[in-house]
C-alpha cells in the first residue's frame, strides 16, 4: 500500500497529525502547520489509496451543536500501517534539528 | 439541493472564495465538497467569535486558508483528467473508431487529402520562393540592361555599355557582366561532356558575396587576353569530374580543348543568376573573358550584367538616375545607344519570373481544398456526435465531468488528426518524389524540393488548426452536455437538432461555394491551355525530329570544312527512305533562343540613331522550310545553288516583309544584314518563334554558307521529317552523325511536339495542379452532400414513414428530398459564382484566349455542380421512396 503514495515530508505531517486524533482539515493545518492547499490534496490522494477514509459528521449532533457537519478523516487499519513509515521519514529531518529548536517547538503529541 | 445544517449564515471572504473555487470542482463532487469546505470555515470562524479572537488578522488568516481551496478544488479536477484516465479516453476512442472502419477511412482519408496536398504544395514554396538566396544581401542585387521598345524579350547588354554604367551610376556599388559559354569538356576526370557554363567579369562572385568552399575566386588580373587561362567550378562538377578531391585547386581542367587551372570550387548552395531566353541550365564552370570584351562592338548585345545598389540606395533613385546615364550614353555613342534606356530589376524577379505569383494562387486553391476537406470531416463529427449521445448521457449521469467528457470527445478527434496528419504527410512525400523531375523543368530554384522540417511543422499546425476545427463540433456538444447535466429524454430534433442540421447545411454550402471558384478557375486555366495548342505556329508539329548540335567539333575547321561536313550530314539523312525533308538552323523555333539583329533597306538612306530596327535573323541550311513546313508565299527557298560565291540572298517572312515594306512588294528589294547587303528572294510564313502565347516577329533567314558573322562556326540544329514517328526518325538521325563523325555531341533531341510541350510548360503546370485541385474539392463535396442528405434521411425515417402512411406517394418523397438537397447545392452555387466572378481577376496573367470572366466556364461549373449535387441526392431520395411506414413507424 505505501507504493501507492510518495511519502512526502508533508504527508508523512498529516499521518502522524492523523494518528495524533486530528480528525478534522483545519484542525490538521494547525496541528502540521501546513498550509490548506497542502493539506487537503494530500488527504485526498490518502483517502484514494485508502490509507485513510472520510466521512461525515453525525447529523444529529452537529445541529446540536447549531453548526453544518464537518467531514472527517480517520486512518483506516491500512492507513495505522503505514505510521511507522511516516515517523521514520520524519524522525530523519529531525535529526538535522539543533536541540535548541527542538525545545522551542515543544510537545508535538 | 438542500444544504444541511447552513443555520450559520456567514459571508466573510473565505465563503466567497470558496464558492468561487467549488466552480472548478468536478460537478458530481461540488456539493459535497462545497459543504465540506464552508463547514471547516465556518466551524473556525464560530470557535474564533466564540473565544473572541475573530480580529481581523484572523479574518485574513482564514481567508487565507480559504484560498487553499483553490488548490484542493485544481488537483480535483486534474485528477479527473490524470494521465491514467487520458490513456483509457484515448484507448477507448481508438477502438470505437476501428470499429466503424467506414467512418474512420472517409475520414482520415479525406484529411489525408487536404493536409497532403497542403504540405507538398507548402514544399515548393518554401524551396522555391521562401529559400533566401544564397548571396550577401541578395535584395540589394540588381539585374542591369538596355530596354528598347518592341524588341526581344532579353535583358541582354553590350560589354562596353555595362562597364561604363557600371562605372557611371553612382547608386550602383558594383557591377559585373556574364555571358554564356557552352564548353565541351575532355581530358581527364571522365567522358568528353558539354555542360553550361558562363563567362564572367573577374568580381563576379565578389559582387554576390559568395565565399569559395575550396580556393579562390578570380583577381583582377586574371582576366583579359593573353592570361593564362583559368577556371571557377561547380560543386556537382566537382564531384562528378573530380570526385571531390580536396587538392583540385591548381588542377587542370580541359574545356573546349583549351586547359584551365581551376582557382576555386563553388559552395553546394550556389545559385547562378541566369540568362533569360536560354535553355541554358545551372552553369557549371566558370571562366573570365580570354578575349577584349570592351573590344566588342557597343551594339553587341549578347552580354548579361549584374549589379549591387549602394548602401542606402533605392531601387528607384537607381532607376532615375539610369535615365539620366542612359540618355548621356546614347548621345555619347548614338548609333549603338540611341533610343535606349537602362532597365534596373531586382534578380529576385528575374530568378522568379511569374513562379511567385503562380505558386500563391496554387497556395491559396490548396488551402481552399482544405476548407472543404475540413466541413466534411466536421459533418462526419456531426454526425458521429449524435450516435454518441446514449454514451454521453450515461457517462453525465454516472457523474463525468466537463471535463473529462470534453476529454472523450477531443480524443477521437486527435486521433483522427494525428492518424489524418501522418497520412498526408506520407502523401506529401510520395507527390514531391514522384513530381520532383517536373517541378524542376517547370519552376524556378524547384532542384531541392522535398519535404524538409519546415514543411513537417507546417503539417503539424495544419493538424492542429484542422483538428480545432472539426474538433470543436464535438467538444462543444460535449461541454453542452455537461452543462445539462440530466440524462437525456431528448427527442430528436428539437432545437438542438434543428441548429445541427442548419449546421451541417451550412458547411455543405460553403464547400459547394469553394469548388465553384475552383472550378471556374480550373476550367479557365484548361481552356487557355486548350487555346495555346490550338494556336497556329505556321510550321508542322509532328513528324519533325530537331537535334542541337553542339559546335566544338566545329572550332577546328575551316569555313568550307564546317560546311561539308554539315552538307554531308544533310546529304545521308534525305538519302534515307524514311526521310522526307531534312535542313540545319542555327537557332530552333520554341527554343526559347533569340536574336535580334539590325537589318536595313538598301533604298533608303540609313535610319537616324535610335530608330534602327532590328529582325529575328537565322542562318539556314537548305532544307529547313520543307522539314518545318513553313510556307513559301511567293518567290523561292534558299536553295543549294546558294553558295559561299553567290550573289547573297535573303528570304523574309510575312510579316517582316508586310512592316519592312509597307504596301510595296519585297520580292528584289534588298537589305543589309550582318554588314553585307543581300537579295530578297522569297516571302515565307510568319513562324511563332517564341511559342503560342507570342506574336510572331519579323524574321529574315539567311544560307548559313553565305553568313558574314561566322556561319558555320558555331552549333546548328538539325531539323528532320520523316514518314514514321519522331521516335524512329530520332534513332535514324543519330545513326547518320555517328557515321559521319563520333565526336559530335547531340545537346538534345526533341521532336517539334516536345518544343511545344516545353514552351507551354509552364501553362500545364498550372491547369494540371490548380484542375487537380479543384477535382479533388469537387469528389470531397460531391460526397460530403451525399452523406449529408442520407444522413437526414435516415434521421427522417419516422417522419417519412408517417408521411407514406398518410398517404403520400413514394416519389414524391424522393422529390422532397432531392429538392431539399439541391437547394443547398443551388445557393452555394449561387454563392460561389459570385465569388468566382468576383475574384476572377486573380487569374487575368494567366488566361490565354479566353476572358476572364468567361460566361462558358463561369456558368458551367455551377451548373455542372449542380447536376452532380443532385445527382449525389438522388441515391438517398430512392431510398426515402422505400420507406415501409410500418418499419419506420415501428421502432422507436
Amino acid at each position: 500500500m505505501t507504493d501507492s503514495i510518495r511519502m512526502t515530508h508533508a504527508t508523512a505531517l498529516v499521518l502522524r497529525g492523523l494518528d495524533a486524533g486530528h480528525a478534522y482539515g483545519f484542525d490538521l493545518m494547525d496541528a502540521t502547520g501546513l498550509p490548506s492547499g497542502t493539506v487537503y490534496p494530500i488527504l485526498r490522494r490518502l483517502e484514494e489509496a485508502g490509507l485513510v477514509r472520510g466521512a461525515w459528521e453525525e447529523s444529529e449532533s452537529a445541529e446540536d451543536r447549531g453548526r453544518p457537519r464537518r467531514r472527517y478523516y480517520e486512518l483506516t487499519a491500512e492507513g495505522r500501517d503505514v505510521v511507522p513509515e511516516a515517523t521514520r521519514r520524519l524522525a530523519g529531518s529531525l535529526r538535522l534539528l539543533p536541540d535548541a529548536l527542538l525545545d522551542a517547538a515543544g510537545g508535538e503529541g | 439541493m438542500p444544504k444541511r445544517g447552513e443555520g450559520d449564515r456567514s459571508f466573510g471572504l473565505a465563503e466567497l472564495l470558496i464558492r468561487g473555487a467549488a466552480r472548478l470542482v468536478p460537478r458530481g463532487r461540488r456539493d459535497d465538497w462545497r459543504e465540506e469546505w464552508l463547514a471547516e470555515v465556518g466551524a473556525r470562524r464560530r470557535e474564533l467569535k466564540r473565544t473572541g479572537r475573530l480580529t481581523p488578522g484572523a479574518r485574513t488568516d482564514l481567508a487565507l486558508r480559504a484560498a487553499g481551496s483553490i488548490p484542493d478544488a485544481l488537483h480535483l479536477r486534474v485528477r479527473e483528467l490524470s494521465p491514467a484516465t487520458v490513456a483509457t479516453e484515448l484507448r477507448v476512442a481508438a477502438r470505437s473508431l476501428v470499429r466503424r472502419p467506414g467512418f474512420t477511412a472517409v475520414a482520415v482519408g479525406t484529411l489525408a487529402l487536404g493536409i497532403g496536398a497542403n504540405t507538398a504544395l507548402f514544399s515548393v514554396v518554401r524551396t522555391v520562393l521562401l529559400r533566401p538566396l544564397p548571396f550577401e544581401e541578395p535584395d540589394r542585387l540588381v539585374r542591369v540592361w538596355q530596354t528598347k521598345e518592341g524588341e526581344s524579350p532579353g535583358r541582354t547588354i553590350s560589354y562596353s555599355n555595362a562597364r561604363d554604367i557600371g562605372r557611371r551610376m553612382s547608386s550602383l556599388a558594383e557591377l559585373a557582366a556574364f555571358d554564356e559559354w557552352r564548353p565541351a569538356l575532355g581530358g581527364e576526370g571522365g567522358p568528353s561532356e558539354v555542360v553550361p557554363g558562363a563567362t564572367v567579369d573577374w568580381n563576379f562572385f565578389h559582387l554576390l558575396g559568395v565565399e569559395p568552399a575550396l580556393g579562390r575566386f578570380f583577381r583582377p588580373e586574371e582576366a583579359g587576353e593573353g592570361r593564362e587561362p583559368v577556371a571557377v567550378i561547380g560543386h556537382g562538377l566537382w564531384e562528378r569530374r573530380f570526385g571531390e578531391d580536396p587538392g583540385v585547386v591548381d588542377r587542370t581542367l580541359v574545356a573546349n580543348g583549351t586547359a584551365y587551372r581551376i582557382l576555386g570550387v563553388l559552395p553546394e548552395r550556389f545559385e547562378s543568376p541566369g540568362l533569360e531566353g536560354s535553355s541554358w541550365g545551372a552553369p557549371e564552370v566558370w571562366r573570365t573573358p580570354a578575349f577584349d570584351a570592351a573590344g566588342f562592338p557597343r551594339s553587341a548585345r549578347s552580354w548579361a550584367a549584374l549589379a549591387r545598389l549602394r548602401d542606402g540606395a533605392t531601387l528607384e533613385a537607381a532607376a532615375s538616375e539610369a535615365g539620366t546615364v542612359a540618355e548621356a550614353l546614347a548621345r555619347e555613342f548614338p548609333e549603338a545607344n540611341e533610343g535606349r534606356g537602362i532597365g534596373l530589376v531586382p534578380l529576385r524577379d528575374q530568378l522568379l519570373g511569374d513562379a511567385d505569383r503562380v505558386l500563391w494562387i496554387l497556395l491559396g486553391s490548396v488551402v481552399l481544398v482544405l476548407l472543404v476537406a475540413c466541413a466534411n470531416v466536421a459533418n462526419l463529427m456531426l454526425v458521429r456526435g449524435t450516435e454518441r449521445r446514449r454514451e454521453l448521457e450515461v457517462r453525465t449521469a454516472l457523474g463525468a465531468g466537463g471535463l473529462r467528457l470534453l476529454a472523450s470527445a477531443a480524443s477521437e478527434s486527435l486521433l483522427l488528426a494525428l492518424s489524418g496528419t501522418a497520412a498526408g504527410v506520407a502523401l506529401a512525400v510520395a507527390v514531391v518524389r514522384g513530381l520532383g523531375g517536373w517541378f524542376e523543368v517547370v519552376l524556378p530554384r524547384a532542384g531541392a524540393v522535398s519535404v524538409d522540417g519546415g514543411a513537417l511543422l507546417f503539417a503539424a499546425l495544419l493538424m492542429v488548426v484542422t483538428g480545432l476545427a472539426f474538433g470543436a463540433v464535438p467538444a462543444h456538444r460535449a461541454l453542452r452536455r455537461a452543462g445539462a447535466g440530466v440524462p437525456g429524454s431528448r427527442t430528436r430534433g428539437g432545437t438542438a437538432g434543428r441548429n445541427e442540421s442548419r449546421l451541417r447545411r451550412l458547411l455543405v454550402g460553403g464547400q459547394v461555394a469553394v469548388t465553384v471558384v475552383l472550378l471556374v478557375g480550373a476550367g479557365l486555366l484548361g481552356r487557355s491551355l486548350s487555346a495555346l495548342y490550338d494556336v497556329e505556329l505556321g510550321m508542322a508539329r509532328e513528324g519533325v525530329v530537331t537535334a542541337e548540335l553542339h559546335g566544338s567539333p566545329f572550332y577546328d575547321l575551316s569555313m568550307d570544312e564546317a560546311t561539308a561536313r554539315y552538307r554531308t550530314i544533310l546529304d545521308r539523312l534525305e538519302s534515307l527512305p524514311e526521310v522526307r525533308a531534312a535542313g540545319a538552323i542555327n537557332i530552333l523555333p520554341l527554343s526559347g533562343g533569340f536574336s535580334c539583329d539590325g537589318v536595313t533597306r538598301d533604298d533608303l538612306p540609313p535610319p537616324p540613331p535610335g530608330e534602327d530596327r532590328c529582325a529575328e535573323v537565322r542562318t539556314v541550311f537548305p532544307g529547313v522550310f520543307e522539314a518545318l513546313e513553313i510556307p513559301l508565299l511567293r518567290g523561292r527557298l534558299v536553295g543549294p545553288d546558294d553558295g559561299p560565291d553567290d550573289p547573297n540572298v535573303a528570304v523574309v517572312s510575312q510579316s517582316m516583309a508586310e512592316s519592312f515594306w509597307p504596301g510595296e512588294r519585297s520580292l528584289g528589294k534588298r537589305i543589309t544584314v550582318h554588314g553585307e547587303s543581300a537579295e530578297v528572294v522569297g516571302i515565307v510564313g510568319d513562324v511563332r518563334h517564341f511559342g503560342p502565347a507570342r506574336e510572331a516577329r519579323p524574321q529574315l533567314y539567311l544560307p548559313a554558307v553565305q553568313d558574314a558573322w561566322g556561319g558555320t562556326s558555331y552549333g546548328f540544329s538539325l531539323v528532320v521529317r520523316g514518314d514514321r514517328d519522331a521516335g524512329d526518325t530520332a534513332v535514324a538521325v543519330r545513326r547518320v552523325l555517328e557515321g559521319v563523325d563520333p565526336d559530335i555531341a547531340v545537346e538534345s533531341l526533341r521532336s517539334v511536339g516536345e518544343l511545344l510541350d516545353g514552351s507551354v510548360a509552364g501553362a500545364r503546370f498550372r491547369t494540371v495542379f490548380l484542375g487537380g485541385f479543384a477535382g479533388v474539392a469537387l469528389l470531397l463535396a460531391v460526397v460530403g452532400l451525399g452523406g449529408v442528405v442520407a444522413y437526414s434521411v435516415r434521421q427522417r425515417t419516422r417522419e417519412i414513414g408517417v408521411r407514406v402512411a398518410l398517404g403520400a406517394r413514394p416519389d414524391r418523397v424522393a422529390r422532397m428530398v432531392v429538392k431539399e438537397g439541391g437547394a443547398v447545392v443551388a445557393a452555394g452555387a449561387a454563392v460561389g459564382l459570385v465569388g468566382a466572378l468576383v475574384s476572377a481577376d486573380v487569374l487575368s496573367s494567366m488566361v490565354f484566349g479566353v476572358e476572364v470572366r468567361d460566361p462558358w466556364v463561369v456558368l458551367g461549373a455551377p451548373i455542372v455542380l449542380t447536376a452532380l449535387g443532385l445527382l449525389a441526392c438522388w441515391l438517398p431520395a430512392r431510398r426515402a421512396a422505400r420507406v415501409d411506414p410500418v418499419d419506420a413507424l415501428r421502432v422507436e
